[in-house]
């Protein structure tokens, strides 16, 4: 059990919005809509409010959970050793911090690829990897206060760089595309709900790290507003996807996001998807620190290892990694198996766990059952 | 205080007397004869001629026999009786006395203080912030000088004083003042404790202090607040913000401040606030060109001719027609070239500058052109951009920012634009580990503080500044209540 | 424990210089690289001709053009063919124009579409166009102007402000891949004066070309497919003795609307176009005095235009194409869309086409 936080390194709560909105928006951004659309066509939007709600109950439950625990016990290594017991309970806390670096690792490998494919083709990667690195390390050995910084201006850099754009591309939508409305059946939509629920995965982050937050129990209404600013920037970034192509040529391209933005012409620069990927960068750091950040505190607190040396660890196995998964077909496989074993992890450990908090008592007992 | 010895009045005045300025007048009254014993540099010499004038008179028609008898004749007040070594080595050093009688030295003794001229400047105007509008009264060395002006404005016995003695040779009074009921105990007291726990040998000035006392000195970012303008320590003193100055230094330094403090002019809050925010807002908008235009230069021009639009195309590709060197090269070349014209322009005595600036800048630059050594429109970014680092009102931070652009060209020399955006990450992670006096320094961007951010990029009008800003935790937050609200009628009820 | 800190902290920071240093390697300095602004495919006898515009910027005002050119067997391998020809590496990441001579247009586009679709640095505003002749010759005929980008820059200010309508790369590609509309592009003719100018519009059916619209063709395209505030039409009127009177006609503000009325087995649909026009020029003999004058004049422009309008639907009804996409838009308003079954009844579909034409007065009275 950790001590209550000092005052020194606690967060006031709206900037659990930034981090969770770092977490629930992740690399998926890019080429997501293929994939929902895939089954539901010009319908997908409605797939990805669905998903959005399912999100928004996983938020609800998790809130659930931590307020039935004490304070000092309100994370997620703790609830797990408390509801499952030490044996069971440190398997799953290792398996989530396993987890956790494995999210952290395929947003980077990812991001990395698009770079390589859209910037920089002939480049050798491994300077900018470990360029990067440096960059990884000096964000998270900052604390949770450096993590929250950068997330808060990578959503910043978001909504300045990114939003603005969609104007620009307006003449070159076609609204009719979305018409038919409700064209498809409901086994459809609930495909591709499945598929667009697992680009929300990041949001187990909250419970390591609400101890940090001020005020925790009053939150919720930052991390629920965080869904909703995630959801908004997806569902807006599927009706650009899904207006500006026709159905057969979002099928065949890759990155539509990219795509879309790069007709948009300004009178100092043309190709803006440049300013977007660069800017994305912020982003990706802010995405992968919050991984790091809540892999290595979880380790402190189940295996007692200090984090600046979980954090080396978990870096130097990236490189290492990295140098395995080097083509996109590998790259494809790790993130369509990280999705899936994610689904398990998060989309069905929290509503047992959820229920498991209802039935046995509010404070730091271990009685299962009342 | 560190490197303490015990002084006894003998020990004093034979340290003292290794130097030919120490000299000692006799004063003989007839019974007695007393030693005046000081720094001939440190004393008015008329002062003192009208001093002894005064006390001859006085022995010729009375009889003054002992030290007390002769100090009920001087026509000064400040005397000190019977003080101890340690006040007597500070004294004698701000132009005292030291008045003993000869056949007793180590006896009783007592200070005097005829202070001579401080051999100062007269002015006090400000050379290095200048304001068009407002007061432009400035410090100057002199500490009593410059704690007076302060008193003169903000005339509250809650301007409260604390004198620290820092420095083992120099034994500087450093003055740190606050104003009690608006600061923070906290803060006060970490400055103070910060203070106290220097050693260090000689203080020349404040800005040695800010780094000495600094949170962090693996910076180029200032984290107090420098200034030499008393309005500026008048506003940092009313929010709550400590102010230290030490002697011998026309610089005050403030803290906590953030990053946004070093945007601030007071001209902003003279004129009216559309202007001042429009302004400031330029301001902003300079510092982020001067930093990232060279860098987007050099990575446009090298990695990512695609971005270039077509209109633009033709006239940068004909600009580089012939310069051998590539974009990276020419930037580096052209940034250093403007920091030596800058730095030995900085020296130069003022007869030189001028020519000089003239030679350095147009004639250099029109040359470089037509050997085609550089592009005309990189000069034009270079010099733009040197020009841009000077917006800030604080030049400490102008001195970061000129810095800081050397490693982003380098950055997006490498990695072009992704380069760029990975100096844009170190600079914002490196800006949020930073603590000024233990509060960070990105407020009121982060740690969000929504209702602190109406006075950061832009500056709102005086019926909204009512509150101190709360990242300082004063102890009173209600500066003034604004004026209430008129009630407005329809247009034709006039 | 700081000491070795600091160690590994400055071997770590020289490391990454040293691979720094080592770095990127892959950089284009933008005037070490022979920029392509216009390419070209023709097909001449079996093999392929590719041919590129280059720029070169080396006065001031004036950019000189290079045109290369190379023989190929297939249509992937033009750059690496061309490089072979110039002193700087080739880049196309700012070509904004593409040819096809009608030779090679005819025998599908398709495998040139794909190559551009996939490739990252080819720009979405990127123009195709077909040429009468050659590609080559259609570059020629613009050599000795000072814009490498002539051909671009007169199909797109022709779009802007008279009768063309717009199609960049990304549209074309939308049309190509998408079921419901067939793609089309600028048609480039040259004229007497051995200058490079807009013919028409090259009709095709897949990636092939079948036909061209010429004239007015070109402007019911535009009006029946979009929203414009340009163009100007020539109307010719019945002639009554003397000489053929002519309007010219402005067209100010034009919008289609499309009206389902029966998805099939035969389509039906009702087209309306609501069009207000200027009259830029008339001929002598025609008299406007009076509203009923205009009136009747309206009447006639309006019956000039349907007629013109329904001749152009029934031509690419015959010839099997979509350009004007009916495809597309039966597809968003009905569910269940069966591409392959409607351009099945697609020759057969009914089309029923009304104008209506508001005549601004100009104030001025004959």
């Amino acid at each position: 059990m950790d001590s209550p936080k000092s005052d020194k390194f606690t967060l006031s709560p709206i900037h659990l919005f930034f981090l969770l909105y770092v977490s629930l928006v992740g690399a998926g951004l890019m080429d997501f809509q293929r994939y929902v659309s895939a089954s539901s066509g010009q319908d997908g939007w409605i797939a990805v409010l669905a998903a959005s709600l399912f999100v928004v109950l996983m938020i609800w439950m998790m809130y659930g959970i931590l307020s039935r625990q004490a304070p000092p016990g309100a994370n997620l290594v703790d609830v797990n050793r408390r509801y499952f017991g030490k044996a069971i309970g440190a398997a799953l806390n290792v398996c989530f911090v396993v987890y956790f670096l494995w999210g952290a690792f395929v947003t980077l490998r990812f991001y990395l690829q698009v770079i390589e494919v859209w910037i920089f083709p002939e480049m050798n990667q491994w300077p900018l990897v470990i360029c990067i690195f440096a960059l990884l390390y000096y964000t998270v050995s900052g604390g949770i206060q450096t993590v929250a910084g950068i997330c808060f201006w990578g959503t910043l850099s978001i909504f300045l760089f990114v939003l603005p754009q969609c104007l620009p591309v307006l003449p070159y939508l076609h609204p009719h595309n979305m018409t038919p409305v409700l064209d498809h059946s409901a086994a459809e939509l609930f495909d591709s709900t499945r598929l667009m629920a697992r680009q929300f995965l990041g949001c187990l982050v909250l419970m390591a790290v609400f101890p940090y937050i001020k005020e925790g129990g009053r939150s919720s209404k930052w991390s629920y507003g965080a869904a909703g600013a995630a959801a908004f920037i997806y569902i807006l970034m599927l009706l650009l996807a899904l207006m500006y192509f026709s159905p057969q040529q979002l099928k065949e391209t890759v990155w539509p996001t990219l795509s879309v933005v790069s007709i948009i012409h300004v009178p100092l620069m043309q190709r803006l998807e440049y300013v977007v990927l660069n800017m994305w960068l912020l982003k990706m750091v802010s995405n992968i620190s919050v991984g790091l950040w809540a892999a290595c505190h979880s380790l402190k607190q189940q295996l007692r290892i200090r984090p600046r040396i979980s954090l080396a660890g978990a870096l130097i196995g990236f490189l290492i990694l990295f140098y395995l998964v080097d083509d996109p077909g590998d790259t494809r496989r790790i993130i369509s198996l990280y999705m899936k074993t994610g689904e398990y992890l998060v989309f069905a450990y929290i509503p047992i766990v959820f229920v498991i908090s209802r039935f046995s008592g509010k404070t730091g007992t271990s009685q299962v059952g009342k | 205080m560190p490197n303490q010895q015990a002084y006894s009045m003998a020990s004093i005045l034979d340290s003292c007397k290794r130097s030919t300025d120490f000299v000692t007048t006799p004063l003989s009254t007839g019974k007695e004869s007393f030693s005046f014993s000081y720094y001939k540099t440190l004393i008015d010499v008329e002062g003192l001629g009208h001093l002894l004038h005064a006390l001859q008179t006085a022995a010729q028609t009375e009889e003054i026999g002992d030290l007390r008898g002769l100090l009920a004749h001087v026509p000064m007040d400040g005397l000190e009786t019977d003080p101890d070594p340690e006040r007597v080595r500070e004294q004698i050093f701000k132009g005292c006395l030291l008045v003993y009688r000869d056949s007793d030295p180590e006896g009783p003794c007592a200070l005097i203080p005829v202070p001579a001229k401080k051999g100062l400047r007269s002015s006090n105007e400000t050379d290095m912030e200048f304001s068009v509008v407002g007061p432009k009264i400035g410090f100057i060395e002199d500490l009593d000088t410059n704690i007076h002006l302060l008193r003169a404005q903000l005339n509250t016995p809650d301007l409260v004083l604390k004198e620290i003695l820092v420095g083992s040779i120099s034994r500087s009074r450093v003055a740190l003042m606050y104003i009690d009921g608006v600061a923070n105990e906290e803060n006060v007291a970490k400055m103070e404790k910060r203070l106290r726990a220097i050693d260090f040998d000689v203080v020349f000035d404040t800005s040695q202090l800010d780094q000495i006392i600094s949170d962090n000195s693996r910076t180029p970012f200032p984290l107090f607040t420098t200034t030499e303008r008393r309005d500026r320590v008048v506003y940092a003193l009313i929010t709550g913000q400590v102010a230290v100055i030490s002697e011998g230094s026309p610089y005050f330094i403030t803290g906590p401040s953030t990053l946004f403090d070093f945007f601030l002019s007071p001209e902003d809050y003279f004129l009216p606030w559309i202007l001042g925010s429009f302004f400031r807002m330029i301001r902003i908008f300079g510092v982020i060109f001067s930093l990232f235009a060279s860098s987007f230069y050099v990575a446009l021009m090298t990695y990512h001719y695609e971005v270039i639009p077509k209109e633009l195309l033709g006239r940068l590709i004909y600009s580089r027609e012939n310069v051998p060197f590539a974009p990276f090269l020419e930037a580096l070349f052209l940034e250093i070239t403007v920091e030596f014209l800058r730095e030995a322009g900085a020296r130069l005595p003022s007869r030189i500058g001028q020519s000089l600036g003239i030679v350095g800048g147009i004639i250099l630059g029109q040359a470089a052109v037509e050997a085609s050594l550089t592009s005309n429109i990189l000069i034009i970014i270079v010099s733009l951009s040197a020009l841009t680092s000077f917006v800030t009102p604080i030049y400490k931070m102008s001195n970061a920012i000129r810095f800081l652009r050397f490693p982003i060209i380098l950055l997006a020399a490498v990695w072009g634009s992704l380069g760029i955006a990975i100096a844009v990450c170190f600079l914002l992670v490196h800006l949020s580990r930073l603590r000024s006096l233990g509060y960070p320094y990105t407020v009121p961007f982060f740690p969000v503080r929504v209702k602190d951010m109406k006075d950061s990029l832009i500056r709102p009008s005086y019926a909204v500044t009512g509150t101190r800003p709360s990242y300082l935790k004063p102890r009173s937050r209600i500066r003034y209540k604004p004026e209430a609200e008129r009630k407005s009628n329809d247009f034709d009820e006039e | 424990m700081r000491g070795r800190r600091n160690t590994v902290r400055r071997v770590a920071a020289l490391g990454l210089l040293t691979l720094a240093a080592g770095g990127c390697g892959s950089s284009q300095i933008v005037d070490r690289i022979a920029l392509v602004q216009t390419a070209g495919y023709d097909r001449a006898e079996g093999h392929i001709v590719t041919s590129l515009q280059v720029g070169e910027y080396t006065d001031k005002d004036k950019t000189k053009i290079k045109l290369l050119e190379s023989d190929s067997t297939n249509s992937f391998d033009m750059m690496p063919q061309l490089n072979l020809e110039t002193n700087k590496p080739i880049e196309y990441g700012q070509m904004k124009m593409m040819l096809f001579g009608r030779s090679y247009a005819e025998h599908g586009i398709g495998d040139v579409l794909k190559i551009l679709s996939r490739d990252v640095k080819v720009q979405s505003r990127c123009l195709l166009a077909v040429s009468e002749t050659t590609a080559l010759e259609a570059m020629r005929a613009t050599s000795n102007t000072d814009d490498t980008l002539f051909l671009m820059n007169m199909i797109w200010q022709n779009t802007k402000t008279a009768n063309l309508k717009g199609q960049n790369l990304q549209q074309i590609l939308y049309g190509y891949h998408g079921t419901g509309s067939d793609i089309f592009l600028p048609y480039i003719t040259i004229n007497k004066q051995h200058r490079a100018q807009l013919g028409g519009v090259a009709l095709f059916k897949d990636d092939r070309v079948v036909a061209v619209a010429r004239e007015a063709e070109v402007l019911y395209l535009k009006l029946l497919s979009e929203r414009s505030r340009e163009g100007s039409l020539l109307v010719k009127l019945r002639a009554s003795g003397g000489s053929q009177p002519y309007l010219l006609l402005r067209v100010l503000s034009s919008h289609p609307k499309f009206k389902l009325v029966s998805a099939g087995p035969v389509p039906s649909i009702r087209i309306r176009v609501a069009m207000t026009v200027m009259i830029k020029s008339i001929s002598e003999t025609v008299k406007i005095e009076n509203e009923a004058e205009a009136k009747r004049l309206e009447r006639v422009i309006k019956r000039y235009v349907e007629t013109g309008m329904s001749d152009f639907i029934a031509k690419c009804q015959g010839l099997r194409v979509d350009p004007i996409g009916f495809g597309d838009f039966v597809r968003t308003h009905r569910r269940g869309w069966d591409s392959v079954a409607f351009y099945e009844a697609y020759p057969s579909m009914k089309t029923e086409v009304r104008v209506s034409v508001k005549l601004l007065q100009s104030g001025i009275i004959d």
